[in-house]
């Protein structure tokens, strides 16, 4: 027996111990609590993304609701198999088989690392490339003191290709270093409740081999494309614009160019102004400096916007007179005229009260 | 004579049947998976590929797994 034999030896009497402790005093039926919560948290989280029109978090969470959601019925299918099979330490493989399995790793896999001391098993697998993309060599890494949690193994990118819109999602159907199972869902829990370990990792292995577009977290045709921060939709780079202000990506729908300096920004950092409504991002308002509110340069007039202006003229003309003051003689002989022998030409606040009074 | 069968296809199914002396791979396949096709899984015995006329012995580990499982949040029936 070689060193390699005699290492897969000592790991397979740890696993046989593991998966055997794991079927003897793990709880016999659990529900899904942590899941549900999990659930319930999102669902509230999404109403109220959706009350203030957070399109782009919205679509964030409901891809975690729906991870969640997958959790509670995993779960529950597993309690139904427990009762429907009735699962004991009987069903975990035997010292003998499990040794097998860990040698016929290395027929099956680029490399395999078994390291007792931190209780996990490595395997390495070539390339991905599906559809033309290359998601670089991946490494599943199964860590049987963790055979009780629902994640006891990771998918770990060795040479990473994210999508552009989530440097998290390495891979179609992993994010965060885990496996949305899938299809394949049932067979790997089943293998790792009955320590079928080479099942194991093939199984693994063929679902990131294989491609489902309509289940992916990100879609292959979008690999390269960007999340819209507004809508949430995803776009290629080509129809992707940089929100001059906080430079977050926004698509060509959602970007709106100021009318002034002609960048484009997405909705949190451009406004209308209140007298025109053209569009004009934040640097290019400037505030009256008598009501405060933000104008575009075009419609402030020393400084004030058309309503305040217009009031001053009708406070000076009620004041002085119109041959008296500087600031008259700018106010157009017109307007003037027509405010004369109105009760407009009160201060607004007057105004309103005269009106109240009236 | 007795044999483990794993199919991992959708549930995962694994347990010892009885089968005919001289029972071969190809025919544990049709009997196992009604609906695929040899191409389409990976066929094991006693972890190892194998030619699809080989005779199955007593105790031998036979396995059936596809070579296409669609990840995602769908669960598979089971």
């Amino acid at each position: 027996m070689n060193a390699q034999q005699r290492l897969a030896l000592r790991a397979a009497q740890v696993l046989h111990e593991a998966f055997s402790c794991r079927a003897a005093h793990g709880r016999y039926l659990a529900l899904p609590d942590a899941a549900w919560a999990s659930c319930r948290r999102l669902v509230h989280l999404i109403d109220k993304a959706k009350l203030r029109g957070w399109a782009g978090a919205q679509q964030k969470l409901e891809q975690h609701l729906i991870r969640s959601d997958a959790e509670c019925v995993d779960e529950l299918v597993q309690v139904r198999q427990r009762l429907e099979d009735g699962h004991g330490a009987s069903d975990v493989a035997s010292e003998r088989d499990i040794f097998a399995d860990l040698l016929a790793l290395n027929t099956e896999f680029e490399a395999v690392q078994i390291d007792i001391r931190e209780t996990t098993i490595a395997v390495e697998m070539d390339r991905i490339v599906l559809q033309g993309i290359d998601l670089g060599p991946f490494r599943i890494v199964l860590d049987w003191s963790n055979l009780s949690h629902h994640w006891p193994y990771e998918v770990i990118a060795q040479d990473p290709n994210p999508a552009a819109s989530s440097a998290d999602t390495t891979h179609p159907h992993v994010r965060d270093n885990h496996l949305c199972e899938g299809d394949g869902r049932a067979a790997i829990r089943s293998a790792l409740r009955q320590g079928r370990v080479l099942d194991f990792f093939i199984l693994v292995r063929q679902v990131l081999e294989s491609y489902s577009p309509d289940n992916a977290y990100v879609k292959l045709r979008d690999w390269d494309g960007r999340d819209c921060a507004d809508c949430g939709r995803t776009v290629n780079d080509n129809d992707c614009v940089t929100c001059e202000r906080c430079g977050t990506e926004i698509c060509s729908d959602c970007a709106t160019s100021c009318t002034n300096c002609s960048e484009y920004f997405c909705s949190s950092h451009i406004a209308s102004c209140p007298s025109c409504d053209d569009p004009y991002c934040k640097r290019c308002l400037a505030a009256c400096q008598a009501c405060g509110g933000k104008f575009c340069k075009e419609c402030l007039d020393d400084e004030k916007c058309p309503t305040c202006r217009g009031r001053d003229e009708d406070v000076c003309e009620y004041q002085d007179g119109p041959d008296e003051g500087d600031e008259l003689d700018a106010v157009d002989a017109t307007d003037a005229n027509d405010t004369t022998d109105s009760d407009a030409s009160f201060h607004p606040l007057r105004l309103g009260q005269a009106a109240v009074l009236a | 004579m007795k044999i483990l069968v794993i199919n991992n296809d959708g549930g995962g199914f694994a347990d010892h049947v009885e089968i005919a002396e001289g029972t071969t791979v190809q025919e544990m396949f049709q009997q196992h998976v009604k609906n695929g096709r040899p191409a389409d899984y990976l066929i094991r015995v006693n972890r190892q590929p194998v030619p699809a006329d080989q005779v199955l012995r007593e105790g031998d580990r036979i396995s059936f797994t596809p070579t296409k499982i669609e990840g995602g949040w769908t669960i598979a029936a089971s």
